[in-house]
């Protein structure tokens, strides 16, 4: 058995820098979805754009100020890999090659009624590739924007799909009113690490190349050697004849999830005795306070001065779901411990089902609660080393399943796919343990609604300037 | 006690145009299941699954399909055959059953010919996995409905439970099969029996072919259209698998001495097969005379979380019998991604899938057991249905 293959210093300069951070110092985001005319011109963009794009390694110096003032992203459609002509990169997977909007992948994905692919403003189809631009000001996001945009248009590029603009406020809270992004797995041997490494997984989880929690070699696509014409890739170790187009790389998952805020609080006035009982449906639906604070550590009322808010198990002390429910959209993605009987088998398990988030919110907070018509909520955006293993999954057999955790017929009460539309037959509940009797919800309405989505592929430096077709400068 | 047995048929179609035919009547009808059957099977109060698929010849060569009728039964075959005829269901699978060799149009309203054509044709199983022994449809139905008819009280909040500890929602009725584990992990410690079996199990993996090695990266699950359209539609999900088997001594004996300890184990365990409790019942059968060997399963939830779980838990009983098939990958089952596409390549869809409890889970039905136990016990003296309403008082003179 070859030796492991982890993460190295080495390859940050190969490796877009939003694998590795989030840039929480650089909370405007834009994501412009591009569609490309000719190949020719838009190679030529490539090659402009390719030095601008923010790689995972951090220039020499120390502290702060070596931060990147803003960062710039690219991710490709399987339509965009295409386009660019390398049509001899096989071994992309099923997932990515069919894409998002397949009738059977939104069964699993429960993007259905309302949410159905068809209706969806953002369509895989219509995009080719993906630029993420993050900004610290709204300013300079909007002088950037318009400085690419302004460049891509010369090259033929046009407009796929609607920009997005997001924002992520300081105390990272979505519009139902909770702090969102506590827990996120940390890459195994990555510079973004703090040095708890709680929840620390093997790199190839994330990025292709490395061995990931199964010991394996994630699935990479490749190319014949001498289809690599500028050299710029290195070989596959596995078979010296290929070149690893994917090393590097990762797959991302953008999804617009509308949430339906007004929706959410009138449910819960409706649907609870008085306030005390509403903050506290709600944060059994969630799994933690408006805080961040989690029910297990804290499950009678708010705590925000916990200090370690991701610091906790279930089986310990929650192992009856008294505390936060067993259907609590926290227990559902990320179950930690409470998987099966086993709770070490538990977090094995659990690691082969986690993804990166990078998303951010957009729109403004409603104000009162009747609903004003604007359109808010996530900008969902994840990157995984495999879609089907890890974000697929989740939104299948814990966000979606109504069996999860020996539940009957509950979904995620916050992003499960709920009853939309006035004539589905399916309704779903979501069930509060607790004693003497159970709280149950019945026919719990859908809150959160698909707006658009796409899955891309995020190529490593050295790919991109092979989908450019010129050599990698040293 | 009732005993649950397999029914395994694979009848030789007469002709490419009856294959056909069975082909698309049978998709028809496995899509119409649970609304208009013409094979009802909810009539048989004694079928926990049952499915038709349409797989290849022996040779595996297009041309010479057979019909693959299995089902999953409480009872013996001879009941289950005047079962089938009682309930009719017999005479509506005539049609199917006279499209294939073997079976004369009519048998169906002939018990002993009809039994004789089931005993006959019936091919017997290598390993049979059960996860609930004992458990027959109707105490999964009446569990399931008792359980239903509790939670109505409860959303009607006409029960009021002073006692707790009678009757809590959640956490109470199952504290008997593993639900509520302790922090502390199971310890490894020495024990020379699983050392033993250890070094049996690796050696076995060493004689059937496999060695460790580095995974091909270059692997990528692809999965048939048709197999994605069946899927996801109830709770539990089907898989039907027909692969060769290698042609050589070592595969001869490794498999059916494999299979032989794997169904003593499934008969000790009690249907817990290590942590795995998502599946109903699987079965191993070896077929066309050694040549393949059919496996079939019926899980609860996702196929990906299914072979996750198989990955997880039970990678040295995936790598010893699969690994006497041909095309296994050599790196074994913990290979992830080569096992699915493994798997995937070799899945046949089924044209009919049937499930008895098409919303129940093996942990629902333990739950739902479970409390129908305590329930009949508590409201004993009254019976009950009275008591779920609430009427304490006995009222058997109503009756």
């Amino acid at each position: 058995m070859s030796s492991l293959k982890l993460l190295n210093k080495a390859a940050l300069r190969d490796i877009q820098g939003i694998i590795i951070s989030g840039y929480g110092h650089l909370p405007y985001a834009g994501y412009l979805f591009l569609t490309l005319s000719d190949t020719a011109k838009a190679r030529d963009w490539l090659l402009l754009i390719i030095p601008r794009i923010t790689v995972a390694q951090r220039p020499e110096g120390a502290g702060d100020k070596k931060r990147p003032e803003y960062a710039i992203n690219i991710a490709f459609t399987n339509a965009g890999i295409e386009k660019f002509n390398l049509p001899f990169v096989s071994g992309f997977s099923e997932e990515f090659s069919e894409g998002i909007a397949e009738e059977h992948r939104a069964r699993r994905l429960g993007d259905d009624g309302n949410s159905a692919p068809e209706l969806w403003e953002i369509k895989e189809k219509d995009i080719h590739l993906l630029l993420m631009v993050q900004a610290p000001t709204a300013d300079l996001l909007k002088e950037l924007s318009d400085e690419l945009t302004k460049q891509y248009q010369q090259y033929g590029i046009t407009e796929g799909a609607p920009a997005q603009h997001g924002f992520q406020p300081a105390d990272n809270k979505e519009h139902f009113g909770f702090t969102d992004s506590i827990s996120q797995p940390f890459i195994e041997n990555s510079p973004a690490n703090p040095r708890g490494q709680q929840s620390c997984v093997r790199a190839g989880e994330f990025i292709l190349g490395y061995h990931n929690e199964y010991n394996l070699i994630p699935p990479t696509p490749t190319l014949k050697a001498e289809d690599d014409l500028h050299g710029n890739l290195p070989a596959l170790y596995f078979d010296h004849k290929l070149k690893d187009f994917g090393q590097n790389g990762t797959y991302l998952v953008f999804r617009k999830l509308y949430q339906d805020v007004a929706k959410f609080h009138a449910y819960l006035d409706a649907n609870t005795r008085d306030q005390a009982h509403r903050d506290l449906v709600a944060a059994k639906f969630v799994g933690r306070w408006p805080s961040g604070t989690p029910l297990v550590m804290s499950p009678e009322a708010d705590n925000p001065d916990v200090k370690d808010k991701n610091a906790f198990f279930y089986m310990n002390n929650d192992a009856q779901g008294l505390k936060c429910p067993y259907g609590a959209h926290i227990r559902r993605v990320n179950p930690r411990d409470s998987l099966g009987s086993d709770p070490i088998q538990s977090l094995k398990t659990v690691n082969h089902h986690r993804i990166l988030r990078r998303g951010i919110q957009y729109g403004e907070r409603l104000s009162g609660t009747r609903d004003d018509g604007a359109d808010r909520g996530i900008l969902f955006l994840c990157l995984n080393a495999d879609i089907r293993r890890q974000f697929e999954f989740m939104q299948q057999s814990w966000i979606n399943n109504p069996k999860f955790a020996d539940l009957y017929n509950d979904r995620d009460p916050i992003t499960g796919n709920n009853k939309d539309l006035a004539d589905d037959t399916r309704e779903y509940d979501m069930t509060i343990p607790s004693i003497p009797v159970r709280e149950k919800f019945k026919g719990m309405p859908r809150f959160v609604h698909v707006k658009g989505g796409a899955y891309f592929f995020l190529p490593g430096i050295a790919a991109l300037y092979c989908l450019a077709g010129a050599k990698r400068p040293d | 006690m009732t005993k649950q047995s397999g029914l395994t048929l694979i009848l030789p179609i007469k002709s490419d145009l009856d294959a056909e035919w069975l082909r698309s009547n049978l998709a028809a009808m496995g899509k119409q299941l649970g609304k208009t059957p013409a094979v009802d099977f909810r009539k048989s109060h004694l079928t926990h699954f049952a499915r038709f698929v349409v797989i290849p010849g022996a040779s595996g060569q297009p041309g010479g399909d057979r019909l693959l009728f299995s089902s999953n039964f409480d009872g013996d075959l001879k009941g289950y055959a005047y079962h089938l005829i009682q309930t009719g269901l017999a005479l509506a699978m005539d049609e199917f059953f006279s499209r294939c060799e073997g079976y004369t149009k009519g048998t169906a309203n002939n018990p002993l010919l009809f039994f004789r054509f089931l005993k006959g044709g019936n091919i017997s199983i290598q390993a049979f996995f059960v996860a609930l022994r004992a458990v027959t449809v109707n105490l999964i139905w009446e569990s399931a409905t008792i359980r239903r008819e509790l939670e109505t009280s409860l959303d009607a909040r006409q029960m009021r439970l002073s006692e707790t500890h009678d009757l809590q929602p959640k956490s109470q009725p199952v504290p008997d099969h593993s639900k509520a584990p302790s922090v502390e992990p199971k310890k490894p410690g020495f024990s020379l029996g699983t050392a033993i079996a250890n070094l049996l199990i690796s050696t076995g993996q060493w004689i059937i072919g496999l060695r460790k090695k580095q995974n091909d990266p270059q692997v990528n699950v692809k999965t048939a259209a048709q197999l994605y359209a069946a899927e996801d539609i109830v709770t539990q999900n089907q898989m039907t698998v027909v692969v060769p088997v290698k042609q050589t001594v070592t595969a001869y004996v490794m498999l059916r001495l494999v299979l032989f300890v794997m169904n003593q184990v499934f008969k000790l365990s009690k249907g817990k097969l290590s942590d795995l409790d998502t599946v109903h019942f699987a079965r191993w059968v070896i077929i066309d005379r050694g040549r393949n060997i059919l496996f079939e399963s019926n899980f609860d939830g996702s196929w990906e979380n299914y072979i996750d779980d198989f990955a997880d838990h039970a990678v040295a009983g995936m790598n010893m019998v699969w690994g006497n098939c041909i095309g296994f990958p050599m790196s074994g089952s913990s290979d992830v991604e080569s096992f699915k596409r493994y798997i995937r390549d070799n899945q046949t869809p089924a044209q009919v899938y049937y499930s008895a409890y098409p919303d129940s889970t093996v942990r629902n039905i333990l739950t739902d057991i479970s409390l129908n136990t305590k329930v009949t016990k508590l409201a004993r003296p009254y019976g009950r249905r009275n008591f779920i309403k609430g009427y304490y008082g006995s009222l058997d003179f109503l009756n």
